[in-house]
């Protein structure tokens, strides 16, 4: 593991994480103490042909909140990016343990006990599907996908599109599942078309907010399953090719339960002042 | 094969260093294709340097200021100049760190033309890798690839002309030619179109320097296109007829990948692509042995 490195903005330290039997790559932004705010944010990206394109969301993003005081981490899961496996020896139930053993090293290394989940596109899906199981404080979805099924069979149609208008040629090497960049193994492929945010157990986040084209499907989705007693729903536009408004407001968002943890931990301790 | 997080250089720049089970004699140092963070367009970075440390080849993989992880390049500047100062940075990283005391480098799209300056500016660079690279400059840039950007349309539209299939979407108006020929009657015709050769000749000054002062250090040089690529044509225009002419031909090698598109998205092109450098890198003269390379590593 590397060490940390100091920036104006607070310490950026990449490192080796295992998840399993394989080892992920994360990098872990923490801010410098004056402005820690004691929630930390878990970024889980995208899984596939757009990976690249979220992954500069996720920088941006990151790069914004870890100056307003937010610890994040964000990671590879098995077989993506700098993470150990090939793109075929990734699966659903091991992206879900990667999100957990990403949680945990996150919740290590910030010292934070309050924990916001921020899922971009499968990532989302997947990030959802954490909230169902672990204590997050809350979910932040991004463009996420609400349908596999649907998920995979547009992936299917924009590679065809692609490959018609493209020089690339596919041969037999190319009979697995592709999409502009993104391998799958059939099996892969079936587990992603069985996953549905409808089909989720209740999120357990106390929050949640969703970055989502207004009036769309995926907003009824969202809204209709994610909401339940006492907590409510927010919904951002994603906005143009330089997303800063939603940013912005999500980041906004974050503020508020922040702040709302600090006052519920200074209500907490002059309790036990008073007790004491 | 080992890969470890690290951090390296003034600017702290965040990248992977893939090393071998059984330490090879050279290492290569991956340069960000475009903007594209340390993995590659498609992950192929991360691809290819897992199949390079299967070979023996030590590699790093990293960022440059303001991409992927490294920290935002607040003053350093213009991207090419400290793009090519970072990639120096590998450079001493891999000599003073881990005892490598040459390197190739390799780049796509724009992460050739920086690791062209880079090897340039670098006595270390016993090698360049360069796919799909420009390396035209100055203000006729735009001119060239206009040109050459047409070039390849017809190339695309010309491939088609035997296939039935292809008529058939024509005529039926689900082509994308109509969609592309909508957007260019769109468009505002460019300010200056002409290319002629002196226009081609000004914009490589500056590169035919550099390439000059390769061919006096004997570094050798596999250039890769592919079909689908724009720069196989501004190649053709720009440099071709100059390398071939000028640069040493048993230290260049330049290979044309058909059925590849410009960043190699399918396994197929990908793996053709791996195998190529591969053989390339075997072909390379040994450079010293581990003890060799750790001393050398002390002394510098």
């Amino acid at each position: 593991m590397s060490a940390g490195v100091p920036n104006q903005n607070g310490t950026i330290t990449p490192l080796m994480f295992p998840s399993g039997s394989w080892r992920l790559m994360g990098v872990h932004y923490a801010p410098s103490l004056q402005t820690k705010r004691g929630v930390a944010v878990l970024m889980c990206n995208q899984v596939g042909p757009d990976y690249g394109e979220y992954y500069k969301t996720a920088r941006m993003l990151v790069g914004m909140l870890v100056a307003r005081g937010f610890d994040c981490l964000r990671f590879d899961y098995t077989g993506w990016g700098d993470s150990q496996g090939g793109s075929e020896e990734g699966s659903v139930q091991q992206w879900l343990a990667d999100i957990a053993s990403a949680e945990a090293l996150l919740r290590q290394r910030s010292g934070c006990s309050k924990i916001c989940l921020c899922g971009f596109g499968f990532g989302g899906l997947l990030a959802a599907a954490h909230a169902a199981r672990c204590e997050a404080e809350a979910l932040l979805l991004w463009e996420s996908v609400v349908d596999g099924r649907s998920y995979c069979r547009t992936l299917r149609k924009n590679h065809s599109a692609w490959l018609r208008g493209s020089f690339a040629k596919a041969t037999k090497l190319d009979k697995k599942f592709q999409a502009m960049g993104f391998v799958a193994a059939a099996d892969l492929e079936r587990q992603m078309r069985r996953w549905r945010l409808t089909n989720l157990p209740l999120c357990r986040a106390h929050r949640v907010f969703a970055v989502v084209q207004e009036g769309s499907s995926d907003q009824a989705v969202i809204v209709e399953h994610l909401s339940r007693d006492g907590i409510s729903v927010k919904t951002c536009a994603p906005g143009d090719a330089l997303p800063l408004r939603p940013m912005r407001t999500a980041i906004a968002w974050l503020k508020e339960i922040a702040l709302e943890a600090m006052a519920l931990e200074a209500m907490a301790l002059e309790g036990m002042a008073g007790d004491g | 094969m080992d890969e470890s997080a690290v951090v390296f250089g003034n600017q702290s720049l965040v990248g992977v260093l893939c090393e071998p089970a059984q330490a090879g004699a050279m290492a290569v140092i991956f340069v960000n294709a475009g903007n594209t963070h340390r993995c590659g367009p498609n992950r192929l970075y991360t691809i290819l340097a897992r199949r390079l440390a299967a070979k023996g080849y030590a590699s790093l993989r990293f960022d440059i200021s303001g991409i992927g992880d490294s920290p935002p390049a607040t003053g350093l500047g213009k991207f090419r100049d400290y793009a090519a100062r970072q990639v120096r940075e590998a450079t001493d990283y891999l000599a003073h760190a881990k005892g490598y005391p040459h390197v190739v480098m390799l780049g796509l799209c724009g992460g050739a033309d920086v690791a062209f300056d880079g090897g340039t500016a670098d006595e270390r660079a016993a090698g360049l890798i360069l796919v799909n690279g420009a390396f035209v400059d100055g203000d006729a840039f735009a001119d060239i690839y206009h040109k050459a950007s047409r070039k390849t349309t017809n190339r695309f539209y010309a491939a088609g002309l035997f296939s039935p299939r292809r008529w058939w979407r024509l005529v039926t108006f689900q082509s994308q030619f109509w969609k592309r020929l909508a957007r260019r009657k769109q468009a505002a015709p460019p300010a200056h179109t002409a290319c002629d050769r002196s226009t081609t000749e000004t914009a490589s000054v500056d590169s035919r320097l550099k390439w000059e002062t390769l061919a006096r250090r004997k570094a050798n040089v596999l250039l890769i296109y592919s079909e689908g690529s724009v720069f196989w044509d501004i190649y053709n225009a720009a440099n071709k007829d100059y390398l071939t002419s000028c640069y040493p031909a048993d230290r260049l090698a330049v290979a044309f990948h058909k059925n590849a598109d410009h960043t190699f998205t399918l396994l197929s092109a990908q793996e053709r692509l791996a195998k190529q450098i591969e053989q390339w890198l075997d072909t390379l003269p040994p450079s010293h042995s581990i003890a060799e390379r750790r001393a050398i590593g002390e002394r510098i």
